[in-house]
């Protein structure tokens, strides 16, 4: 345990020490705080308290995501390029130590800066005369749609560039946030609407009223609660698989060595 | 004193190869993707989406790598080479890989039958993946160098990329924001403000490069 947050404590430091990071979330920070805090929104009754609450997550989840993807795909890279790997692997640390530290401490630095921010928007929100209520709502929409989505990128970004160079995973990835997430399927085949979907969409439309897609018909917005906890699955199995991928491949690397 | 380029097979043997093969694999798999759609009006679209968007995209990206990865670079500052000539082999062989890679693929969308002459000219058809090229090449090199980081550059690229693809209508619709939007050649050909947007993407790629040119003279930084 100790080892396990060692590597948590380590790499939770180091990432948030990047300027590069928090310079890319100081320029998100700009577009949300004028584009959510334009004055004169009306502020949302108790009825359309989840429904703000979901809008406001599925916000976060536009580009926020794509900082952490990218910023968090170097650290295995790195410990290789550095030796570090190396050095870790002659020590008694157990493999699953070492995924799971790196896993959770990237995790964590890059949910700091984003939650920091949904702090901050929901105090402006309360000082705005928003309704306290709207607080274990919003704390929802945080853990059934922001957090799962982190989960899920985290996971890949940790262990793709592993296997494929890093600055072209880079790029995929920033395609992929795009393409499996945003793009209409009826203009061009893609993964957005159905359950693998880690920008949220699924739960909001499912807890949180639709936010935006309230008042779209058509079956890609006809999803339940069996659905959303379906997508929260799937997300959750997906990273669990990718990480477990990392751990055979690192046993074959080691046992070829 | 005269300077010379490096040699290519020094090149070959010691640059990152993904910045010749990654571009190569893109441009074969929308190929495949638009003979694959059949559709002319969705081919064609997917065929500007790669020219105009997604090109740029890896541009940006390799060029933020193109320089501060090299594990030879102290080697590199110790020899007698300026940096602008260094700059210009990296990014001008990322620039060229992708130049190469649109041109073909223009050529592969005239023999497949989808005319891309929706973009304009045979010019405006160029300036529309070549000024967003140019842009982000710039600022993934100029952002690296400033943060002495390479994923930095990435990471604001990768930024600006998805930021102005998926909020696309208001860059266009904003009476500021249209002049700050790479993708009007491709996307949006007909638009009013296309070459002024053009106009002012070029003199923004100029002072990126310029900035990177600068910031690659303070070789102590990067050492």
């Amino acid at each position: 345990m100790s080892r396990f947050l060692g590597i948590v404590r380590y790499e939770y430091k180091m990432s948030t020490r990047r300027p590069g990071l928090w310079l890319a979330f100081g320029l998100l920070y700009l577009f949300y705080g004028i584009s959510l805090f334009t004055p004169g929104e009306p502020i949302p009754g108790d009825m359309h308290l989840w429904q703000f609450a979901g809008q406001i997550a599925f916000m976060f989840n536009l580009f926020m995501p794509v900082v952490g993807g990218i910023s968090s795909a170097d650290r295995l890279v790195r410990d290789r390029r550095l030796g570090v790997e190396e050095l870790l692997s002659s020590t008694p640390m157990r493999r699953w130590t070492y995924i799971a530290g790196k896993y959770c401490g990237a995790l964590l630095s890059i949910l700091t800066p984003v939650f920091a921010f949904f702090v901050v928007v929901n105090l402006v929100g309360l000082i705005g005369g928003i309704s306290l209520g709207y607080l274990p709502i919003s704390l929802l929409s945080f853990l059934a749609m922001i957090l799962p989505a982190y989960v899920f990128v985290i996971a890949f970004s940790l262990v793709c560039p592993v296997v494929i160079p890093l600055r072209v995973y880079q790029v995929l990835f920033t395609g992929y946030w795009f393409w499996g997430n945003y793009l209409n399927p009826k203009a061009f085949p893609s993964l957005s609407g159905t359950h693998l979907v880690p920008s949220g969409h699924v739960a909001l439309l499912a807890w949180f009223g639709g936010g935006m897609f309230a008042s779209s018909g058509g079956p890609e917005y006809n999803f339940h609660t069996l659905d959303a906890i379906f997508s929260l699955v799937l997300l959750a199995g997906c990273a669990a698989l990718i990480l477990t991928a990392l751990e055979r491949l690192m046993a074959w690397r080691a046992a070829r060595a | 004193m005269k300077y010379r380029f490096l040699p290519f097979r020094y090149v070959w043997l010691t640059f990152r190869l993904e910045q010749f093969w990654f571009p190569a694999a893109f441009l074969a798999l929308f190929a495949l993707i638009t003979w694959i759609i059949g559709d002319p009006e969705k081919s064609v679209n997917a065929a500007r989406a790669f020219l105009g968007v997604v090109l740029p995209l890896m541009a940006g990206v390799l060029a933020a790598y193109a320089v501060l990865d090299d594990h030879a670079l102290e080697l590199q500052f110790s020899t007698p080479r300026p940096a602008w000539l260094t700059l210009l082999e990296r990014l001008g062989l990322i620039l060229a890989v992708i130049a190469l890679c649109a041109l073909v693929f223009q050529v592969i969308m005239a023999a497949l039958g989808y005319p891309l002459s929706v973009m304009g000219s045979l010019a405006a058809r160029q300036l529309a993946w070549l000024l967003p090229s140019l842009a982000l090449l710039g600022l993934g090199s100029a952002v690296s160098f400033a943060l002495a980081h390479t994923s930095g550059g990435a990471l604001l690229v990768g930024l600006i990329w998805i930021f102005q693809v998926i909020a696309r209508g208001w860059f266009v619709q904003d009476l500021r924001a249209r002049y700050l939007f790479l993708f009007t050649g491709s996307l949006y050909p007909d638009h009013p403000s296309l070459l002024a947007s053009q106009a002012a993407i070029t003199l923004l790629a100029l002072a990126l490069l310029f900035v990177a040119w600068t910031l690659f003279g303070k070789q102590e930084r990067y050492i």
